[in-house]
């Protein structure tokens, strides 16, 4: 099978895989509770977007049209 | 595992089998080894014969699903709401002035607007409108009119925003570029804007014809001596300035884009970013409605410039995946005109029966607008488009297209993406044009 154009669910979404503690670094902020998906949400403080997590505890980053809350 | 049925698994003509997924937008030529089991995995909706490479590639890129397709769509329904609601981001298209030097045939702004220019306490009003509205991250479109006729309020704009130390601010704009000069151009390139779009409607005879210049002066000439400065300021410093060069296509100059793309090219190299963009008609009495292009015809266009002529153009292949489809389907975005009126399209800003406020009286949505952009006319709320291969790449297209479409009860600009006319022939030729390194995907 050759791949002409492979990308994840995520990155087709413009967002990129990290794990908390990595967002956490980079973004200065602090992680916190959330009450709409299962998971926590982490408060940027470089672009001012929040990211959230999903279930898998795997980070959904923000892009300006992404998934900032 | 799900096996989704967003994807399409097809013969191409000349080059195999083939396997689009929607999902990511992953696309892949499948060995004829494989063919019969990933048939069968579509048949039986079991993927354990898959050999473990392919699986592992289709869970990666939703082929195969964690969940049912219905239960994705509905989550990523979900994460579309928050963004549409996220107040996080302000997006605002700014018209600093209604004044233009051009006089476009077709002008939508027509004879609706006069040459306003926005007077200092409007400004300050859309100072005080962004200081509400707490974001942290704001982006502007400087628009028109023309905008760079007013220049100055752009600078004390900047000027202004600079002050508030927002964690964020982008800026870029769409002009005719015929009032470029090298200050401007280095304030442009400077402060970063992401994109400065500037407009040709085809050749020099057929562009003057449609977008003449009000002092009588050759328009097309004129942009193409400002496209000089450009490269003359960047050709020789390994920089790049994002310039989009959009070229208008209809009837009248379908045929000549290559001529004028393979000017411009020639020309600039790859400086500049040259697209084909198909002219749209606000209802059948409009007087250019006979010009445009079915969608039938625009979809051969697009074959035809990558077979014959060798161009891709982005059409070819779905663009990204996103969560909103148009920007007016986010409640933080906005349209601000030089009275200071708040508009949610673009092509609105001079109908007051569209204005859903102002920055100096307030929010007054009278017409329930925001709802029709933000809720009712986006693709996770139609039939047609929840089993599309291609929603989460366009999202139901244009909201505006799509709810001027339900008002007269019939088609009057098609709202979905030209790839859905014939996806096999698109991605086949998508494939070829890759092959050849061509494709500007």
């Amino acid at each position: 099978m050759k791949n002409i154009k492979s990308n994840s669910i995520m990155e087709s979404f413009g967002m990129k895989e990290m794990d908390v503690e990595e967002l956490m670094q980079i973004s200065g902020g602090e992680e916190e509770s959330c009450g709409v998906w299962i998971g926590c949400r982490v408060k940027c403080t470089c672009n001012g977007s929040t990211y959230i997590t999903c279930p898998s505890k795997r980070i959904l980053e923000c892009t300006s049209w992404g998934m900032a809350l | 595992m799900f096996v989704s049925k967003r994807i399409l698994f097809f013969k191409s003509k000349e080059n195999g089998y083939m396997l689009f997924c929607g999902n990511s937008n992953s696309f892949y030529q499948i060995d004829d080894e494989n063919v019969s089991v990933i048939q069968k995995m579509i048949d039986t909706g079991k993927e354990d014969e898959l050999p473990e490479e392919i699986r592992t590639e289709f869970i990666k890129s939703g082929v195969l699903l964690k969940e049912s397709d219905e239960e994705f769509y509905n989550r990523l329904k979900f994460s579309s709401y928050l963004t549409r609601f996220s107040k996080n981001h302000l997006s605002l298209t700014i018209a600093p002035s209604m004044a233009c030097n051009f006089k476009c045939v077709y002008c939508y702004e027509g004879s609706k607007v006069k040459n306003v220019t926005m007077t200092q306490e409007v400004m300050d009003g859309v100072i005080e409108f962004i200081k509400k509205s707490e974001c942290k991250a704001l982006s502007i479109t400087w628009y028109g009119g023309e905008p760079l006729c007013a220049w100055d309020k752009i600078l004390e704009f900047n000027k202004k925003i600079e002050e508030l130390n927002l964690k964020s601010f982008t800026q870029d704009i769409v002009t005719n570029g015929s009032l470029l000069d090298e200050e401007k151009i280095n304030f442009i390139y400077d402060k970063k804007f992401t994109n400065m779009q500037i407009t040709l409607d085809g050749n020099e005879e057929i562009h003057n014809a449609s977008r003449p210049m009000k002092n009588g002066g050759n328009s097309f000439q004129t942009i193409m001596s400002k496209l000089d400065l450009v490269y003359k300021l960047f050709k020789d410093q390994n920089k790049k300035i994002p310039v989009s060069i959009r070229v208008n296509i209809s009837e009248k100059n379908a045929n000549c884009y290559y001529d004028l793309y393979k000017d411009i090219s020639m020309k600039y190299g790859d400086l500049f970013y040259i697209y084909p963009a198909f002219v749209t008609k606000s209802d059948d009495s409009d007087c250019h409605a006979s010009t445009c292009l079915s969608f039938e015809k625009e979809a051969e266009f697009i074959l035809r410039l990558s077979n014959e002529k060798g161009i891709s153009t982005d059409k070819l292949f779905p663009a990204h995946n996103k969560l909103v489809g148009c920007g007016a389907q986010r409640i933080n975005n906005y349209v601000i005109s030089p009275n200071g009126d708040l508009h949610k399209c673009w092509e609105d800003i001079s109908d007051k029966n569209k204005c859903v406020g102002n920055v100096l009286t307030g929010y007054r949505d009278n017409n329930n607008i925001n709802y029709s952009f933000i809720v009712d006319s986006t693709g996770f709320e139609i039939e047609e488009c929840k089993n599309c291969l291609f929603v989460y790449s366009c999202m139901g297209g244009c909201p505006r297209f799509r709810m001027n479409n339900e008002t007269a009860g019939k088609i009057i600009n098609p709202v979905c993406v030209n790839i859905k006319n014939n996806p096999e022939e698109f991605l086949e030729t998508f494939y070829k044009m890759q092959k050849n390194q061509k494709c500007c995907c």
